[in-house]
Parts: structure tokens; sequence; C-alpha cells
């Protein structure tokens, strides 16, 4: 009886086998005529689905950086070389360009056939060529025309794509960054791909031979990544997943469908605590011939208002397709180094602002009195010919008996020399690095430069250090966050772009007599009839700081600096303003100064 | 007794895999990023998997197929536990954990356990003991129910509807009475809502909607890849050049596409007539051997392969949800070879031992002699 029943399985194994063979006769010799046209009329091919790259966003919410929607024309080459058109004219391209860019393509085939074996080639190069390669992006009007009357354009794809624009152009530059194309070598790439990075689940949907096929094809050396600044910095949040699709074209018609396999997730926005309108205003106000910056803090959190240095480029020309000519000149340009951002990017010779630290050193260890007196007689000491004060050099003059806030006040260097040699150099080098020099302050953007301070030396060293000397190197950004410390009562603040970036300020263990002492000193700079920034607008906003000349090459004059805050009395921006071989800070930083804090306090412009 | 090899087996074996060799040809080069020169690697990758898939089928089918029957008890076991393991260590792909990573193998229990299911239950069930009443059926179900329960947590839906078909054709050839196998059939129906809410991920009943509402992509290229086939196909290598229809990792569960757009409908028939050669071949053994350990085997092994056959060619025609079954003998991949391999030599070693059957009519008047037959030869 088992033995009958063994016959009825094979029955019933020969049933479906009947049915797919009916299958088989249905598809492939009754309803062959639909999948024969589509495959001598309709190509396929898998394309990325780029997601949309968040907005970069001012604290008002408006965007400084955005994806604007764009045509894209791709070729096919096969059909345009059967039937040429007028596509060069159309695209506003020189025939020669045009010819570039068609050689480009064919460059990009032959890379892929040099990958692969002899016998292979020739089967991918016609499979290729009948592939859209990018021909030219952004085309504007040209894509209307092709729309229109594609038959007159063989080969020609329009294609939707997206496009990174700064609409304030070179304002904030060298916070915004640019975007370039991923040069990822093949290991990097597999790297990424094998930990989703970039496309989670593409080699599940479309198979490795798909993502292979992207790959050679370099589909995604197109992809966009930040290379510079905050589109470095947050790339990742910017980013977005991209997506997949079949593009499927009906050759010789502007037919085309998108089969979409997975969507693409945009980016996020990412909103930082700047005002591109203070930013552009600060640029404005330092726009000139000699190269400056300026940094502009919150004190209490150290948030970024602006920060601006006056040698910038546009990133417009850096984002591809940009402009290869402009690219080119910022990068030849020794001069002005265009892309190198001298808030943050570079360090100088910082001078007598640096006093203030000096000021704590003393105060704090306790080597001096606020109401000390000590005597300036124009030269230090006969035996220390460097060691004058500026007012003997200039004038063979001398303050006589000063005190603290007497010496911030005139700038007296005599009175420094003294609480310097009684402090000692590595008493003032561990308060200038507790207050943030020589080491990165911690924004939120690559690149910056950690400035330079001696931690220990000789005595003239110190002497010289607690003046702003000797190899004391800092950046403007540095020297704002060491004034937040004074103006928000002792903390060191985290200066930060990104909003919702805050770190806790660090308390720093300064005495409030030490603060109240140094900011009288302060108060005295600008309000006092011999403070160095008296005679300046400053006082109107209640601005306080310290100036600084700082020696820095021979022969030049030197760099003029006004480190300050305002409101006095309720301390809000702290404000440093750098001008490279300017000259006296109290005659050409302190003026620019003032305009800066005209428009941050300006009614027209109310901050929340 | 000598090793009587069945030609018929080995012949469809050998064709297949070699159907199977000249698609990945046309198609294996786009599988590296590398530019190296692939389609070689791949391809021979795909030739030393056959050259030790027939090492194996010829290792198992030579030591007499009785001897199996405890080793699978242990095979059993080993891979009930691996497979546990697997839903706490195993390699997640895809959301699913169907493997380990042992290095360049990733190893995946539930293929080998298919084999060794079938193996176990072919002894449990091959003295028929009680195989009439319920009593009798409850330890193969429980069997069969332990595995399935692991492999469709892992989530594989694929493998363990592989595995129902084949129990019930055991069961049934086994001599089950029919009234419990329709019973069980209801049970498993009216079940089925209950897996749908509770037992199916997201994926899964996602798969089946849109095979029934929305074909996935995938399907209706591979549906429109093997009608362009037409009569006589497009020739060897054409579906490589096509820009039209994309279909991911063609070779390994589309395999089946490659053929029908390369070579058409005579192609295709040709490749549904080699496997319906093996599985009628193998069921014949069944029904030819006297033995039931080698007849229940033979009847499960050929039920699991051509369950598998009938839902991997219905996907790529378009007539069945996507699983990720591949078609024995023919897909690109090590594993699936080695197992299609592996079941082939247990139907090979039946097929070599099938007892002669006579009865004593044919000794008195002649036609069957006896010589060198010493039944103490056989160990059972």
């Amino acid at each position: 009886m088992e033995r009958s029943r063994v016959m009825v399985l094979l029955v019933s194994i020969l049933l479906p086998i009947g049915g797919l063979e009916a299958r088989l006769v249905h598809l492939q010799l009754l309803t062959t005529t639909e999948a024969t046209y589509d495959l001598a009329n309709k190509r396929q091919s898998i394309e990325i689905n780029r997601p949309q790259r968040g907005s970069i966003l001012d604290c008002k919410g408006r965007e400084i950086a955005k994806d604007e929607p764009c045509f894209d024309c791709y070729l096919v080459l096969e059909e345009y070389e059967k039937n040429p058109g007028a596509l060069a004219s159309a695209l506003k391209m020189s025939p020669e360009e045009f010819q570039q860019a068609v050689e480009a393509i064919y460059e990009k085939i032959e890379k892929q056939m040099q990958s692969r074996p002899q016998n292979e080639r020739a089967r991918l190069y016609r499979r290729e060529r009948r592939t859209p390669y990018l021909l030219k992006k952004d085309i504007k009007d040209a894509a209307l025309t092709i729309e229109v009357s594609p038959q007159r354009y063989p080969g020609a794809v329009v294609r939707e794509s997206l496009m990174r624009i700064y609409p304030y152009k070179q304002v904030g530059c060298h916070l915004l960054g640019y975007l370039g194309r991923v040069t990822a070598n093949e290991t990097k790439f597999r790297e990424l791909l094998q930990n989703g990075y970039f496309y989670e689940g593409f080699e599940e949907l479309i198979g490795s031979d798909g993502v292979a096929q992207l790959y050679r094809r370099g589909a995604f050396n197109e992809e966009m990544i930040g290379v510079q600044a905050l589109e470095k910095k947050y790339d990742e949040q910017l980013r977005g997943r991209p997506g997949l699709m079949i593009l499927e074209r009906e050759a010789g018609t502007s037919n085309s469908r998108t089969i979409e396999i997975k969507p693409s997730e945009p980016g996020q926005s990412v909103e930082l605590t700047i005002d591109i309108e203070v930013q552009r205003a600060v640029e404005q106000i330092l726009a000139g011939p000699l190269h400056a910056a300026a940094a502009v803090l919150d004190v209490n959190d150290g948030s970024v208002v602006a920060l601006a240095s006056n040698r910038c480029y546009d990133p417009n020309d850096f984002t591809p397709p940009g402009s290869v000519a402009a690219v080119r000149s910022a990068l030849q340009d020794n001069e002005n180094k265009p892309l190198l951002s001298r808030a943050f990017q570079d360090h100088f010779a910082a001078g007598s602002f640096f006093k203030v630290v000096t000021s704590v050193a003393g105060l704090e260890g306790k080597v001096v009195r606020a109401e000390e007196v000590l005597p300036c007689r124009g030269k230090f000491d006969e035996k220390k010919t460097h060691f004058n004060c500026w007012i003997w050099n200039e004038f063979r003059g001398m303050h006589n008996d000063v005190t603290l806030h007497q010496a911030l006040e005139k700038s007296c260097n005599c009175y420094y020399y003294e609480v310097g040699r009684r402090a000692g150099i590595e008493s003032i080098s561990r308060w200038g690095r507790a207050l943030g020099f020589g080491s990165p302050t911690g924004l939120d953007l690559p690149g910056e430069a950690p400035g330079r301070i001696p931690d220990n030396g000789r005595e003239e060293d110190g002497m010289m250090l607690a003046i702003g000397q000797s190899h004391l190197m800092v950046t403007p950004l540095q020297a704002a966050v060491m004034m937040a410390a004074i103006a928000n009562g002792g903390s060191r603040v985290t200066p930060h772009l990104r909003r919702g970036n805050e770190k806790p300020p660090v308390p720093l263990g300064i005495s409030a007599d030490t603060i109240k002492e140094i900011r009288k000193g302060l108060y005295d700079v600008t309000h006092a009839s011999g403070g160095t920034a008296h005679n300046t607008r400053l006082k109107d906003f209640k601005a306080v700081g310290k100036t600084s000349s700082a020696q820095a090459e021979k022969g030049k004059e030197s760099h003029a600096w006004f480190v300050g805050y305002a409101p006095y009395d309720a301390p809000k921006y702290v404000v440093a303003v750098f001008m490279k071989n300017a000259g006296h800070g109290g005659q050409m930083a302190a003026p620019p100064a003032a305009q800066i804090l005209e428009v941050l306090m300006s009614p027209k412009e109310p901050r929340k | 007794m000598s090793f009587k090899l069945n030609k018929t087996i080995l012949a469809c074996v050998l064709l297949l895999a070699g159907m199977g060799l000249l698609s990945l040809w046309t198609q294996a080069p786009l599988t590296d990023l590398a530019g190296k020169p692939v389609t070689q690697s791949i391809f021979l990758k795909q030739v030393t998997f056959l050259g030790v898939a027939l090492a194996v089928m010829g290792l198992v089918a030579w030591p007499h197929y009785l001897n199996y029957r405890h080793l699978s008890w242990v095979l059993y076991t080993v891979l009930l536990g691996l497979l546990a393991l697997l839903l706490v260590k195993g390699a997640v792909v895809n959301g699913a954990r169907c493997w380990f990573n042992l290095g360049p193998i990733k190893f995946q229990p539930a293929e080998i356990m298919k084999v060794a299911l079938v193996l176990v239950l072919a002894h449990v069930l091959m003295y028929g003991r009680n195989i009439q009443s319920w009593r009798g059926l409850a330890a193969p179900i429980a069997i069969t129910a332990a595995p399935a329960a692991l492999i469709v947590v892992q989530p594989d839906m694929g493998t363990t509807i592989l595995l129902v078909p084949t129990l019930f054709a055991m069961l049934f050839a086994a001599g089950a009475r029919k009234r419990h196998l329709a019973i069980l059939v209801l049970v498993l129906i009216a079940a089925a809502p209950v897996v749908w809410i509770k037992g199916m991920k997201e994926y899964q009943r996602d798969r089946i909607t849109s095979f029934l509402f929305k074909p996935c992509y995938q399907q209706l290229q591979s549906v429109k890849a093997c009608s362009v086939g037409a009569f006589a196909g497009r020739g060897v290598g054409e579906s490589g050049t096509a820009t039209t229809f994309h279909i991911p990792e063609r070779h390994t569960d589309f395999v089946f596409s490659i053929v029908a757009e390369d070579l058409g409908f005579v192609g295709s028939t040709f490749v549904l007539l080699l496997l319906t050669a093996y599985f009628a071949t193998s069921l014949m053994i069944a029904h030819q051997s006297r033995e039931p350990f080698g007849r229940l085997l033979a009847v499960g092994l050929t039920t699991l392969f051509a369950t598998q056959t009938f839902i991997n060619l219905g996907m790529t025609l378009g007539v069945a949800p996507i699983t990720g079954l591949t078609l024995p003998f023919v897909s690109y991949g090590g594993s699936s070879l080695l197992m299609s391999a592996m079941s082939a030599g247990l139907i090979l070693n039946v097929a070599a031992r099938w007892q002669p059957s006579f009865s004593s009519r044919d000794l008195a008047d002649g036609s069957v002699e006896i010589r060198d037959f010493n039944p103490g030869s056989i160990r059972y």
C-alpha cells in the first residue's frame, strides 16, 4: 500500500511542473510582444536618488545655505551620436566646451573598461553607451527647450536635481565652508558601504552587482559632502540618506518613468547662533586694505554672534560645478589667503590686552595689591635696555606712579614688568591657559589654530609675557573667550556656532575682588581721559575693554587690537577686533569695535 | 553487493549544474568593485563549490545509507542547538539572524537542518509504529515543529514553508490515514490568520501583500526578462548586455530568468525537464525500494527539493511571492549547491542498494538466480 502512495506523490509533483510549463508557454510564446517592445525601446538604469541636504539657518531662521532644485542635462552617447542635434547651442556651450564634456564621458567609460577583463569590454562599452551620463549641471532655461522638443536633441535627458546655494555669497564663508565631490577610494568606499554609512540597504535592493555598476560608473563620485567648516563638521546631520530608483526611458522620446526602490531621506537642518546680518555688517566694517578679523560672542554661554575675517571667498564658486577660475585665483592668492579665517585659524602677537591675564595672575597670586602703587620711569631698569614703557619709546615720557587700574587704563608696561617679575612666567602662563590661550577654544569648526603660550623660561621671558609679547600667539577668538570670562564673572565659555551646542561655562575660581578691580581698569580705558581708547564712541555703547598695539615684524606697524565687552553694567557681548599691522589699538581697532557694537545695539535690528 | 549507479540522477545533476555554470558565466562579472578580473574568480569559486559538492555526493553515496540512521540524530540535535544559539549570536543580515559568520565562510544551519530532518523523520517513520493513530503522528510532528519554530523566528519563512509539505509527504508515504492528514491540513489553514498577525514580521507581510496587489520591481523585471526570451532565446550572454531589465543578484535566486532570457522557451523547458526527470527518478527509486527507511528518505528529499524548486520557479515566473529560496543545483551559492548534492548522494545511495524484489515463482522458473547473496553482508 505504501508503495502505491509513492505514485500518488509522483503525480502530485508532476502537476505543479505542468503548471509552470503552462506559465512558460504563456510568457514566452503567447505574450511576448510587450516585453519585446520594452527590450527594443526602453532603457533602464539604476540611479541614486539624492537627498535634499539640510539647510543651515542663522539665529533668526534665515537660510544661509540651502539646496535648491535645478535641472541637469544627461547624455546618452549612442542616441546622440546616431543623430547629433543642436544640443551644444541649446545648452549655451561652445563647441569646444561641449566636446570636452563628451570626452569626459568617454573617459569615464574607458576607465571602467580598463578595469574589466578583455572579453567583457565590448559588451560593457555597448551597455554604457546606452546609459545616461551627466553632461552639464544646472542648465536653467535649456531644460525647457529640450523638454519641449526632445526629438531635436536626441540623447539628451533632463533630470531634476538639487544644487547647493549660499544666498549670502561670501558672508560667513569661513563658517559655512562648501561642498566637494566624494573621492573615496575603493577601500574607504567599501568600508562605508559595509557600515551602511552612505547606502544602508543598497546591496539588498539592487544587488552587489547593481552597487558595483553604480560605483564603476562614478555615480558615488557625484556624491557631495561638506569639505570645509560647518558643512564638514555637521555633514552627517546635513547630508541625509540617498535613495534608489530605476529610471526607465523610451529612446527618442521624453517619455520616462522612475521606479522608486527606496525613497531618499532629506538631511536635517542645522541652526546657528550667528546672525547673518550682523555677520555681514561686521565684514563690511572690517573691509579695507588691511587684514582684519573680529569675534563677537555672547559673554554668558559663548555662542558666536559673528566671527569674521575680511578676506573672503564665495562658497558658490567652490561648490561643484562652481567656477574653476575663481577657485584657482583664490587658492593662488598667497597675499590674502582668502580660505583662511584670521578670526580662528591663524594666530598673532597679542600685546597689551594680555595684561588682563597678568592682572589676574598678580592679584590671584597675591603678589600685588590692586591699590599698590608701582613706579613707571619710562625705562624699567637701566640694565634691561629692552624693557621700556611705550610712552618712553614714543614720547620719552613716563607714567609716574600707577595702581593696577591706572596701569590698565594707560597700558603701562613698567607696572606689568614688575608684576610679571613677581608672579613669574609659570603663574602667568597657567592663568593664560586657564583663560583659553595656548589651545583651541573648542569652537565647533575644524582647523582651529591653538595659538602658543610659553610655559616657562627666564625671568625676562616672564616679564615680556606679562605685557603680551614674548612667544605668545593668540587668535582673535581666544582673545574674546578671555574677555568673556572677565565679563561674566570668571567663567571660561566654549564658543560654539550651532544652537544647542552650549557647554556649561567653567568657573575658574577668580575672586570677585579681582574681577572688580580689573573691570575698573577696563572701564577707565574707554571712559577716563587718560584711557587708551577714551577718544572713541565706545563709551556711547557702555563698552569697556583693553587695547593692544602688539609689536610684530620689524619695520612694520604693530598689530592693533581691541578686546572688550558691553554693556559694562550687564555684560552681553564680548567683541575682539584685530587689525594686522595697523598701528595703535586705540586708534585703529577701537573705532571698528564701536561700529560693531552700534550694529549689535542698534534699535533697527532688534535682537531676540 | 556491488554499487549500482543510477545514471539518470547523475546525468540530471551534472546537466543542471552545467546550466548553472553557463548562466553564471554570462552574469558573474558584475559582482566586484575592485576591477579585478572577477569573471574568473566568482566563476572559479562556483566551479570549486561544484567540485566539492560532487565529492560530497560521492562520499555520502558510499557507505550504506542505513548507517546514517543513528548519525542523523546526532546531527539533528547539534543543529537544533545551533539554531537556538543563532537567535542569540547570529550575524544579522537584513534584519534576520540566519547566518553564523565563520571568517570567510557563512554558515546557515537551517540549510543542513532540512536534510537532517528528513533523515530523522525517515528513521522515526520507518517502522510505521502507531502511524494510523494520532499518537503515532505526534512524534514526527513534534520533531518537525521544533526546528520549524526556531527557523521561523529567525525569520526565514521560505525554509519553514518547505518543511510542511515534506512532513506531509513522508507521513503519507509511511501510511498515515488520509483522514488524519486532511484534519492536519485544516488545522494549518485555520492557524494561518494567527501566524499572519502574530508570527510574521512587517516586511514578510509586505512581501505577500505586494505579491498579491503590487508586485515588487525585481519580480516584474524577472517576468519580463523571461518573456523576452520567446521561443529560442536571445542568445547566450545577451541577458548581460540588456539595459532594460535590471534584476539584482540575478545569478542567485533569479537564475532561471537568465536561462529563460538567453535560451528562451527551449532552454527553460529543457531545465524544467531535467528537474522533472530528477524528481521522477528519485520517486521511482522510492517506489522500487522495499526497505522503508530508504523509501521514506527518497520521498522526503524529493518533496523537499521539489517544493523548493516550485517556489523558486514560481517566484521567477511571477506566480509565487519572493522567498529567497534558491533553485537546486542551478543557483549560485556554495551551501545551496552542497545541500542539493548531498541529497542527490543520499538518493543515489538508496538507488544503489535497492533490494531485488522477487517471488518464489520467479525463483522456480529460473528467471531469477541467486548467486552470491549473503543476507549477513548487510549490516542494518
